[in-house]
């Protein structure tokens, strides 16, 4: 993690109810440019709803988020925004409507603007790189689950974000699908791509992060580094969380 | 009287055939382009309606197509089409676009409903993952939800037709000569009902079957694309 460096982002007092219900309340956290920040913690702990913050899927009621500088309240272009904060769903949120090499270049294309054979050359590149390149001429109905978040990944790559916020990646798999996607996410850490991860896959989360936020009840219990939180810690919540998580259910 | 002498009397003296035939192509052309008024309005009444229920703007719009629907799904086409003739358009003397229009804007009311329960149906995700990418509501809205929508609903939008085509049976009241209203007329030259009624009957029951063949062989189609 580069600490010497100005965070590329900010969160200050970020705070956010629906309704009677507070989901996040009073989040500050500090995003080193290319770096890889996990989130985890309990079901309902506002894990989500922090990361769709980023990219604006949600709004703060209060607090900020200042990226490079900017606050998130000035920014008039949500979709310029969104253009550099890539999302990757729980749920892979592919277009079925379109075959993968379309679902690929249909943002650079329609958005970045790139000419169709720029950006289909990108796609097979991508494609490669999440060792999907057979698969660039079927519909997402035709993918296993793992195949589809992989190519929702290539598709996130296509804009070429700063950012890429990944949403429980892998909470929608079977399990033996699990691995093939982790390995594309730790494949990307190191490449400068600034990433913020959701997951429950805790020794993903301990290889790949610089900085992990655990989080309860709407706020970041503690943060460090995957050895203080996973190692040194001696919060009782998070040794708690942990010990059953990594145990598995067996301890039950 | 036999079978043969029936028809004959029915349909061949003195070129009968040719209410059915005038009749029926006065009907072809009044659903069809009623049909395609209707798709047009609905679908605008549709996109309107869905923006307003995702992002809660176009306020007004949005009220004046609530109005709409409220006023054409709550009176019988009968009466529609009656107003339509003797009250609005009343001088114009063109019977088939008065139909044409009424009819149209009846069944827009339908396919405006049809249309926007396939886009609401369309998975949240889906829009999200279209913003997130960075594209604005409007693309995402064309290229990712209404190509999943309209697959959705062509079943429902298949039976809108053949409700429509059907109810253009009633065109007779403004004194137009459908289908419908030509065999009447056999009916009361020959003072026989069986032949000329039961003959309207049976084609109607054909286009309805080709209507349905139609809509068979586009979601095969859809589906074939997809799987």
């Amino acid at each position: 993690m580069k600490d010497d460096k100005t965070p590329m982002i900010t969160v200050r007092g970020l705070k956010k109810s629906f309704g009677d219900l507070n989901v996040l309340s009073g989040i500050d956290v500090d995003v080193a440019e290319g770096s890889v920040v996990s989130i985890i913690g309990p079901s309902g702990s506002g894990k989500s709803t922090f990361l769709r913050c980023f990219n604006m899927l949600e709004t703060p009621d209060s607090g900020t988020i200042t990226y490079r500088g900017k606050d998130y309240s000035e920014i008039n272009d949500v979709a310029f925004l969104r253009a550099n904060v890539g999302m990757v769903f729980q749920q892979f949120n592919l277009f079925p409507n379109m075959k993968v090499m379309e679902n690929i270049i249909w943002a650079p294309v329609k958005i970045r603007k790139q000419s169709k054979a720029e950006a289909r050359k990108n796609a097979i590149r991508l494609l490669g790189e999440v060792g999907l390149e057979d698969k660039a001429d079927v519909y997402p109905a035709m993918l296993s689950g793992g195949q589809k978040q992989r190519v929702a990944i290539a598709r996130a790559l296509a804009m070429e974000p700063e950012v890429l916020l990944f949403d429980e990646p892998t909470s929608a798999l079977d399990p033996e699908m699990i691995g093939e996607v982790l390995n594309v996410i730790k494949d990307l850490a190191g490449t400068g791509i600034t990433m913020l991860i959701v997951t429950h896959e805790m020794n993903f989360a301990r290889q790949v992060s610089d900085k992990v936020l655990f989080m309860d009840g709407g706020t970041i219990l503690e943060s460090g580094t995957p050895e203080y939180i996973f190692s040194e810690s001696t919060n009782p919540r998070i040794k708690a969380f942990l010990s059953k998580v990594i145990n598995g259910p067996k301890n039950e | 009287m036999s079978f043969a002498d029936k028809f004959s009397q029915n349909f061949l003296e003195n070129d009968r055939y040719v209410y059915l035939l005038r009749g029926l192509g006065n009907t072809i052309v009044i659903a069809f382009f009623a049909l395609i008024l209707g798709l047009i309005i609905g679908f605008v009444v549709a996109v309107i309606r869905s923006f307003h229920d995702k992002t809660g703007k176009l306020k007004i719009l949005n009220a004046i197509c609530h109005i709409y629907l409220t006023l054409w799904r709550g009176t019988p086409t009968m009466v529609q089409i009656l107003i339509m003739y003797y009250i609005v358009f009343v001088t114009v003397n063109n019977k088939i676009l008065v139909a044409i229009i009424a009819f149209g804007l009846n069944s827009a009311a339908y396919v405006a409903e049809i249309v926007r329960g396939g886009i609401m149906a369309v998975d949240t995700g889906q829009f999200e993952a279209g913003l997130s990418l960075g594209a604005h509501y409007n693309l995402v809205m064309f290229d990712v939800i209404i190509p999943q929508a309209l697959k959705a609903v062509i079943p429902a939008l298949s039976n809108e037709a053949i409700t429509l085509l059907k109810e253009t049976s009633i065109s007779g009241y403004i004194g137009l000569m459908d289908l419908t209203k030509g065999a009447d007329i056999i009916r009361s030259q020959t003072y026989e009902a069986m032949m000329p009624l039961i003959g309207c009957a049976l084609i109607y029951l054909v286009m309805v079957f080709g209507l349905s063949q139609v809509t068979k062989m586009l979601e095969g189609r859809l589906r074939r694309d997809e799987r």
